[in-house]
């Protein structure tokens, strides 16, 4: 077994990651390899040095901050806009459901107004939510994406609007 | 309950699930990060970069790789650019300075002393622990991964994206250097 091989045995005998015949065949090495020996001792020595230490407890809290911190302000972000997303959803579905079947002009405005009003709505929500926690710093994207998911309501919207003038 | 299981009820928006996440390593990997860096200020610095980067893309943890290798791999790239970071810093320390009687660091070097470093409490203890401090970085990073975060050479080449190979080399290169400073102040048996 000398060799290059050597050490790399004796590592691995170290940390029980050599299979058993292996290690027995490594066992029997030891008896005349001075070297491998003394690998052993000083990974052995090493494992007796090892640092126990705990974090600071104002590392945690920092942490818990910015962990949990993002997860309540998109929790909020979502039981804010979810009311406004369902009425604008539902108003959207009106419309899109009167594209073969004319509603009335009336109908049709109310839906427009409807979903113009919720959209307002929760975008002015994800607006001042955004200016007002934004100095807690990367949690924007979150109230980012609450207005993308908006933007493509809008979208829809308007283009169901194009569909049935057409 | 495994990781897998406490990630994805953090992933629901349980905030317990994350608590029992960060208590089941925090020590390990505070540990890790204080043997690697020599420095408590630094080590806790990488520890609150390493959890708020790894529970910020929680999403992206695939439940086929351990979460363990995942924290660990993160922590110890942080731990590789402060590295870089504080190299950069001396190389501009030196050009400052001129000269190496001008240097503030000589001092230090006469007297074995770093500046944050952690006690031990025998001289083994000392002994190993600046034997680890003479490593290359990517030698000791080896050694102190496969002591702290209890994952095999294969984990720990999967983490660091290195070969098996390499991970091998790099530990019986640093064994070999360990026995070596043990060596001369006991001799051989």
């Amino acid at each position: 077994m000398d060799g290059p091989d050597c050490t790399e045995k004796a590592v691995l005998y170290s940390y029980g990651e050599l299979a058993a015949r292996e290690a027995a065949d490594f066992r029997l090495h030891l008896a005349t390899c001075a070297d491998c020996r003394e690998t052993l001792a000083a990974l052995s020595a090493v494992k007796a040095a090892r640092v126990s230490a705990r974090p600071p407890e104002t590392a945690l809290e920092r942490v818990r901050a910015a962990v949990l911190g993002k997860q309540r302000a998109f929790e909020t972000l979502l039981e804010i806009l979810r009311p406004a997303l369902l009425a604008a959803s539902a108003a959207l579905l009106l419309i899109a459901l009167n594209i073969s079947d004319p509603m009335s002009r009336q109908s049709r405005q109310a839906a427009e107004a409807a979903f113009e009003t919720r959209f307002a709505e929760a975008a002015d929500a994800a607006a001042s939510l955004s200016a007002a926690l934004a100095s807690g710093g990367g949690i924007i994207e979150d109230f980012d994406y609450g207005t993308s998911v908006l933007e493509h309501s809008r979208s829809q919207m308007d283009k169901s609007l194009e569909e049935r003038k057409l | 309950m495994t990781d897998a299981e406490l990630i994805a009820r953090f992933r629901k928006g349980d905030g317990a699930a994350f608590e029992a996440l960060l208590a089941r390593y925090k020590n390990q990997l505070y540990s890790y990060l204080v043997s690697l860096v020599k420095d408590e200020a630094a080590a806790s610095d990488i520890f609150q970069e390493t959890c708020i980067k790894v529970f910020k893309n929680i999403d992206r943890y695939s439940e086929e790789g351990r979460f363990k290798s995942w924290l660990f791999r993160m922590a110890s790239n942080l731990a590789m650019d402060h590295f870089r970071r504080a190299s950069a810093v001396r190389f501009e320390q030196v050009e400052e300075y001129g000269t190496d009687e001008e240097h503030p660091a000589r001092e230090t070097a006469a007297t074995g002393e770093e500046p944050c470093e952690i006690l031990v409490s025998d001289a083994t203890k000392a002994l190993v622990t600046a034997a680890l401090d003479a490593l290359p970085p990517e030698q000791k990073e080896v050694v102190l991964l496969r002591e702290y975060s209890g994952m095999s050479f294969k984990e720990i080449a999967a983490a660091t994206n290195a070969p098996l190979g390499t991970v091998l080399a790099r530990m019986s290169r640093a064994a070999k250097k360990l026995r070596v400073a043990l060596e001369k102040t006991y001799g051989r048996s």
